[in-house]
């Protein structure tokens, strides 16, 4: 690849020796199309081996390699050094999230956030249906466009990390359980709407958005977890008023009719030892 | 209270203060009212203060504003402070000094 032209990458490492940061710069030569990610792997096998971030698919699609380019939290295998436009590029680890070392964080405490709002399909009456499905959920595409943009969601912690309330507010749900919450109630097959109206209504939950907005300014695939917040709010407040009840989740239909020669596909199995019998824990609960 | 409660009403009085702003502010012109410097003179402002209908208003003004105010006040220092001991805490205070103001600014309305 031909290069051109030199880029200066100024990185904020976190040293957990220390307990402090330490700004290192390396200098990249760049070529058209080189991703941030790329000038990092670079630094790693060129010039400091000892460099630690994080990266997996490459291809924005994980979200696991979120870190704060030029004061702005960016994916950096989808960010091209040239489409910054600067001579020099400032790199940070994420804000709102614990310092593990240099750019990596500790995505802990956001995926405990995540979990609180049940990040999942809630079915009240068809348990048996739910754990060895036969059949399908009706659903329709506008209601699948319900909910749509909110399942683009990568989980990449940008919008936790842009979110000035998280950074102040330690207990904050975070911008990205919220739309989460939101995306499972959009759900026509759910019937968790209560419960999780219950969870979210609380100064630490939907109340607690100062409509600064950069969550959604900041997400990679353009979901708007700022405008499932006003909704959130809207209709816990309808929800008081006695306008929103507990709706029906989709009905049971008999699946389409497999086309002759092509394979049935399985459902797939429990990966995570024990994770079915806590999730039956949970759904017993919930309906006791 | 429930939280969303607490919000439900800190907005149907944002919308309540705009009404009675509005009112208050066109009491010094003479939209309403006699004029700007004439409005705040006291004899105007006696007689007004004579009027129930004016009463009501800076009633409903007073407790308008106050509860706002102070939902604004809690709210903000509920951000920073996470352990719910602490936030009961807050809210008794909060209102025990809401009750003493509010008692206080209804003093000259009444009398």
């Amino acid at each position: 690849m031909e290069t051109i032209k030199n880029v200066k990458f100024r990185i904020k490492r976190w040293i957990p020796e220390d307990g402090r940061f330490r700004v290192d710069t390396f200098e990249v030569p760049v070529f058209k199309g080189m991703t941030v990610l790329e000038g990092l792997i670079y630094i790693k096998e060129n010039l400091d081996p000892s460099l630690s971030f994080r990266r997996s698919c490459r291809m924005a699609t994980c979200g696991i390699c979120g870190i704060v380019i030029n004061g702005k939290p960016m994916l950096a295998c989808s960010t091209q050094i040239l489409h910054l436009q600067s001579d020099t590029i400032t790199l940070e680890p994420l804000k709102n999230l614990p310092l593990v070392k240099d750019l990596v964080v500790d995505h802990t405490p956001f995926f405990e956030k995540q979990k609180t709002i049940k990040p999942y399909i809630i079915r009240k009456n068809d348990l048996d249906e739910y754990w060895n499905p036969t059949r399908e959920y009706k659903q329709t595409p506008r209601e699948v466009e319900e909910y749509l943009q909110f399942s683009y969601c990568l989980t990449c912690a940008l919008c936790y990390a842009a979110c000035p309330t998280s950074g102040t507010n330690k207990d904050y749900l975070g911008p990205q359980a919220l739309m989460n919450a939101y995306r499972f109630i959009a759900d026509n097959r759910d019937e968790g709407l209560l419960l999780r109206l219950e969870i979210v209504d609380s100064p630490d939950g939907c109340w607690g958005c100062h409509l600064a907005g950069s969550c959604s300014d900041v997400c990679p695939k353009g979901v708007d977890p700022a405008l499932a917040i006003q909704i959130l709010r809207k209709m816990v407040v309808e929800k008081d008023l006695g306008y929103l009840e507990e709706r029906k989740g989709a009905q049971l239909v008999p699946p389409l009719p497999y086309v002759e020669g092509v394979e049935k596909v399985e459902a797939p199995k429990f990966t995570v030892r024990g994770a079915k019998k806590k999730a039956e824990e949970i759904q017993t609960k919930y309906l006791s | 209270m429930k939280e969303s409660y607490i919000r439900f009403i800190q907005y149907l009085l944002g919308a309540a203060i705009v009404v009675l702003i509005l009112i208050h502010l066109s009491i010094f012109t003479s939209l309403i009212g006699p004029g700007y410097e004439l409005g705040l003179s006291w004899e105007t402002v006696s007689q007004r203060m004579a009027n129930p209908f004016y009463d009501i208003i800076y009633t409903l003004l007073l407790f308008a504003l106050l509860t706002h105010g102070f939902i604004g006040i809690r709210n903000i220092i509920f951000e920073y402070t996470t352990s719910k001991r602490t936030r009961v805490a807050v809210s008794w205070i909060i209102w025990t000094i809401y009750i003493i103001v509010l008692i206080y600014g209804l003093l000259p309305i009444i009398k």
